[in-house]
């Protein structure tokens, strides 16, 4: 398959993710008063679709189908392509949406086949919403600081211990994945699944200026009990289980972070089009479309690049820097085209200002993905092109 | 006078003139598009390198891939031009630290790099899929490349500001831009 967004099958997905992303912008403004009113849209395609991402092919006899095409969302390139036109829709209802999402990459990782089995068995068999918990209060994602514990007891028992914070769906979500410490330094982390129905488990949303959908929470695990058969990973060196696996989640994923932020700059752009006055801040808008089409050519080429080789997360870095800053220039730029009191007389644009922010914090902010794409610049990883 | 042209010799000129400096990829742009003669741009402008014997006069009919060809040739050059400030941010300290592994400088070449990546992206995409480059989408690659090449410049201290070396490349690169192209970034390009 050649580079590009022309190659037929991402074409076809792309046009009906078009189509779903219009069916979502109705519900956005009550999704953002209700977060639970994802409950009552299950049954549209974009969520639907979200709902079946990941789940590797051996496991999904449902996946979607567009034409003569099945879409099962276990590439990059593919979510990219998704997840930009479902996010110029809401992507407050993408983030809301059940599904895999990041604790699926890692099981599909880390897991056995029984924890694949019952993972991925769980997220088919009904709308099933997930959680990855990795970034600690006041420790962000540090994995030397990483403070939550799984303890073994004298009998061979485990539980888990400690707070986690900015968890995407962790009040909703039936399962998920939680790093924990078990020894000193990065090896002594791995990764374990957690059921949310667990005894000690407690998770609250907290209280956010946009993508409220997506019910970013606050977790407490009091002794939550864990399963030695649901520790991610015990067939593996431990060197492939704790953060390494963690760093290489966010790299498959990252790309799609990168979309979100672009389908958000881009509804940004398309509105101010439709609603400025007539000719007026055209060369603004034109440029504000290159800069579209040249971010959108990066994701891509990233959500490439990590499809061959998960390792190289570095363009990934680049694409979601410069995504997260699009998304916040094309909201703050269009807003202004729209004159004095542009926030009040447009709600839509300002909520996609404050959707912009969002995208800035998930997986690393822009300063997080800079330091990333210099470290690789000096490791020659740009020296060939 | 050849007038197809190869788009891989095109996308050539970037990895020689990221190698050998913008001489080289000049001679390149000039082999992969079969320009014989001094080219002038809209505005009756042209540049040529010092010793350069065009076959003929000037013309102002820009041989197939010209644009394209030079698009590719300034990014090599902008690449170079970071390659540059690298080097030369190894080598200086200050405090005793080495420039470079200062994270405000850090932040600056990756700014630099993604950049220059995002046009890589945009040049390929549009070779694989055997699309033109419009005039406004050169201008606005263009207009990427300068600003890149101003960070780059910026890492450079005033050693960058001398017409011997770094600095009078990029200054010889905006030339270049500015003789060929149109430089209206805006009109048949939309979002979407």
């Amino acid at each position: 398959m050649t580079i590009t967004d022309q190659d037929d099958r991402l074409r076809v997905l792309r046009e009906r993710a078009r189509e779903w992303a219009e069916q979502l912008r109705p519900h956005a403004f009550e999704l953002e008063r209700d977060p639970d009113t994802v409950y009552r849209h299950l049954d549209l395609p974009a969520v639907d679709y979200v709902g079946k991402m990941l789940i590797p092919p051996r496991m999904q006899p449902n996946p979607m189908r567009i034409g003569d095409y099945e879409y099962y969302g276990t590439t990059a390139v593919e979510r990219v392509v998704a997840a930009e036109e479902i996010a110029s829709g809401d992507a407050g209802m993408f983030l809301a949406s059940p599904g895999a999402s990041l604790s699926g990459v890692l099981v599909g990782m880390l897991g056995d086949e029984a924890q694949q089995q019952w993972y991925f068995g769980r997220v088919r068999e009904r709308p099933t919403w997930t959680f990855f918990a990795l970034t600690e209060p006041a420790r962000g994602s540090d994995a030397m600081a990483l403070s939550t514990t799984l303890r073994k007891a004298s009998d061979g028992s485990l539980t888990l211990h400690g707070e986690k914070r900015y968890v995407g769906n962790a009040t909703r979500a039936q399962l998920g994945t939680v790093f924990a410490r078990t020894g000193p330094g990065p090896l002594g982390v791995v990764a374990v699944l957690v059921e949310t129905d667990a005894p000690g488990y407690q998770a609250e949303p907290l209280d956010t200026i946009g993508l409220r959908g997506a019910q970013i929470s606050a977790i407490r695990f009091d002794g939550v009990p864990v399963d030695p058969g649901r520790v991610l990973g015990a067939h593996l060196p431990a060197s492939a289980r704790g953060m390494w696996s963690a760093l290489r989640t966010f790299n498959l994923l990252r790309p799609g972070v990168a979309a979100i932020a672009l389908g958000i700059a881009r509804a940004a752009i398309e509105y101010a089009r439709s609603n400025g006055e007539r000719g007026r801040h055209r060369e603004e808008l034109d440029r504000l479309g290159h800069r579209v089409h040249t971010t959108r050519q990066l994701i891509l080429r990233a959500a490439h690049e990590v499809d061959r080789d998960p390792r190289n997360g570095y363009l990934a870095s680049a694409a979601k820097a410069q995504a997260a800053q699009l998304a916040e220039e094309a909201t703050l730029q269009s807003l202004r085209m729209l004159g004095p009191g542009a926030r009040f007389e447009h709600p839509w644009l300002d909520k996609l200002a404050r959707d912009a922010r969002g995208v800035e914090f998930m997986e690393g902010t822009r300063n997080v993905q800079r330091l990333n794409v210099c470290h690789a610049l000096t490791k020659g990883r740009f020296d060939d092109d | 006078m050849v007038t197809v042209v190869a788009a891989v010799a095109l996308a050539d000129c970037r990895a020689i003139a990221r190698r050998d400096g913008l001489d080289a990829g000049w001679q390149a742009l000039v082999t992969a598009t079969g320009a014989g003669e001094l080219l002038f741009g809209p505005g009756g402008h042209g540049l040529c390198p010092p010793g350069w014997q065009p076959q003929r006069g000037g013309t102002d009919s820009r041989p197939a891939g010209w644009v394209l060809g030079l698009t590719w040739l300034r990014l090599g050059v902008s690449q170079w031009l970071l390659d540059q400030a690298r080097t030369y941010l190894a080598g200086r300290t200050s405090g005793g630290v080495p420039l470079i592994q200062q994270q405000l400088v850090q932040g600056s070449l990756a700014e630099a790099v993604t950049e220059q990546q995002g046009v890589v992206a945009v040049l390929d995409a549009l070779e694989s899929a055997g699309d033109e480059l419009s005039p406004s989408l050169a201008a606005h690659l263009h207009r990427q490349i300068t600003d890149t090449d101003r960070m780059s410049l910026r890492l450079l201290g005033a050693g960058g500001f001398l017409s011997d070396g770094p600095g009078g490349i990029a200054h010889l690169s905006e030339l270049l831009a500015d003789a060929h192209l149109d430089g209206v970034d805006h009109d048949d390009h939309r979002s979407g």
